[in-house]
């Protein structure tokens, strides 16, 4: 038991290692310091010296004391000892095998993989769910079903458009609000895709950030699935009117399933 | 070689395979630390595989404000946490759980009995002390790395640490009369004064002792 016994023989050390070497300067500044800042705090300044942590100021001050003080020189030499006998006790035994690590390093590969697969279908199932929501509130599907290859199809478009416009507006107000993630920079590069990506993007088969234009933020876009349900169909709105008859046809049918 | 910061640049670019990378370059220092708190090597190298998980599910998080090494520690003691929570376990490190020991590294050790009573010393620490001391004086860490880890500042790490080795240091001299443990103290002793600081050895002037 240290503190408080060795920190009162600190002072009496220091005075009486003053007395005997009759060694002023070095000798008296210990007891100064002893003096200036009590004892109460004396532990706490020896693990800081332990550690070099110490500020430059203390650190020599706690020299001094080392030099002329027994009892101090005891409270670090037990920290230390304590520190030693502590690294020493470490009985933590890793796996040396290096095909240990390989299939650690597998398994966890594999789990990535597998959680991404996962994230993947639920994204595609939510999207598609939400796509043909508002396709049938709209009633594309029997639109379209009846109307592709038709005179009709034109006409059945730009009415889609328009609504879809007035919706689209709506729900980017309503994502924005909620603290949407789709930052509208990321969002601008999204609608800049190519028209093959949108198509690929609106039939689930890549998300969003796979398919942005190299040096996009993707970190920006954090693919939350109702998110981009609306995106994606934003995409299909927006850009309805530029895909070929049989990409359409192609895309509200996969759209449908 | 690419310096983890850029490889998180990659993964965050869609590269999965630096991802792959970083796993190689951190899955052992990982297992060490989780085996030290969980003292199961399979809970251990559960830990490993959900803590890699969740830093690539949030790798667009990790914006290099820490090193990468110590956000994924971070990670990996938040999740033993929850381990140990899911168990019915109130904290860290508990007793019952045995640590797979290397026979073959006994000798570089201190005696058995020693080592089980210091275990048991620094199990009974709280939380914060145990996890800064072993931190500090296990994996060599900085408090600056420490406090990150910890998600506090640098100061309090350094005070859970100082706390936690007063406190140990109270307790292994009041157990000086275990067994063994002052022969072995007195060859630490000398270890330790042999051992160099600032250059220049740490043996006391004779004249004083």
């Amino acid at each position: 038991m240290s503190s408080k016994r060795d920190q009162s023989e600190s002072v009496v050390a220091a005075g009486l290692n003053s007395k005997m070497t009759g060694d002023g300067v070095a000798q008296n500044k210990s007891v100064a310091i002893i003096r200036r800042f009590g004892s109460v705090m004396k532990d706490d300044w020896w693990v800081e010296h332990l550690e070099q942590e110490d500020v430059p100021l203390l650190h020599e001050d706690l020299e001094i004391l080392l030099q002329n003080s027994r009892a101090d020189r005891r409270i670090l030499e037990s920290l230390k000892r304590t520190r030693v006998v502590l690294k020493k006790s470490d009985d933590v035994a890793l796996p040396e095998s290096g095909a240990f690590y390989d299939d650690l390093h597998a398994r966890i590969m594999a789990n990535i993989e597998a959680e991404e697969e996962s994230a993947s279908a639920t994204r595609s199932a939510v999207l598609t769910q939400n796509v043909r929501a508002k396709i049938n509130r709209l009633g594309l599907s029997a639109a379209f079903g009846s109307g592709l290859g038709t005179g009709v199809l034109p006409l059945m478009m730009m009415m889609v458009l328009v609504t879809l416009a007035v919706l689209r507006q709506a729900d980017r107000s309503a994502s924005a609000a909620a603290g949407g993630h789709i930052e509208a920079s990321v969002l601008a590069a999204a609608y800049a895709m190519p028209r093959e990506a949108k198509i690929q993007v609106s039939r689930g088969s890549v998300n969003v950030a796979e398919r942005l234009p190299e040096g996009t933020d993707a970190s920006q876009l954090l693919l939350d699935p109702s998110t981009e349900g609306e995106f994606v169909t934003d995409v299909v709105a927006s850009r309805l009117d530029q895909l070929p008859a049989q990409d359409a046809q192609a895309l509200i049918e996969s759209l449908k399933d | 070689m690419k310096s983890d910061v850029e490889l998180v640049l990659e993964v965050k670019s869609g590269e999965r395979k630096a991802f792959s990378e970083l796993v190689l370059r951190h899955q052992r220092s990982l297992l060490r630390l989780t085996l030290r708190f969980t003292r199961e090597q399979s809970l251990a190298e559960d830990v490993v595989q959900e803590s890699f998980l969740k830093a690539y599910q949030k790798i667009h998080l990790f914006e290099g404000r820490s090193s990468f090494k110590s956000w994924l520690f971070q990670i990996a003691l938040n999740t033993a946490k929850n381990r140990f929570r899911e168990r019915s376990h109130d904290s860290l490190g508990l007793e019952e759980n045995q640590m797979s020991v290397d026979s073959s590294a006994e000798s570089g050790m201190v005696h058995d009995d020693i080592r089980k009573r210091i275990r048991s010393e620094v199990d009974r620490l709280p939380d914060k002390q145990r996890m800064a001391l072993t931190l500090r004086v296990f994996e060599d860490m900085s408090f600056k790395e420490i406090a990150q880890i910890m998600e506090c500042p640098y100061d309090t790490a350094k005070a859970n640490y100082r706390h936690a080795l007063l406190k140990l240091r109270e307790k292994l001299e009041v157990d000086n009369a275990l067994e063994g443990w002052s022969e072995f103290s007195s060859a630490l002793e000398t270890m330790w004064d042999a051992l160099p600081v600032n250059g220049t050895a740490r043996m006391m002037p004779e004249a004083e002792q």
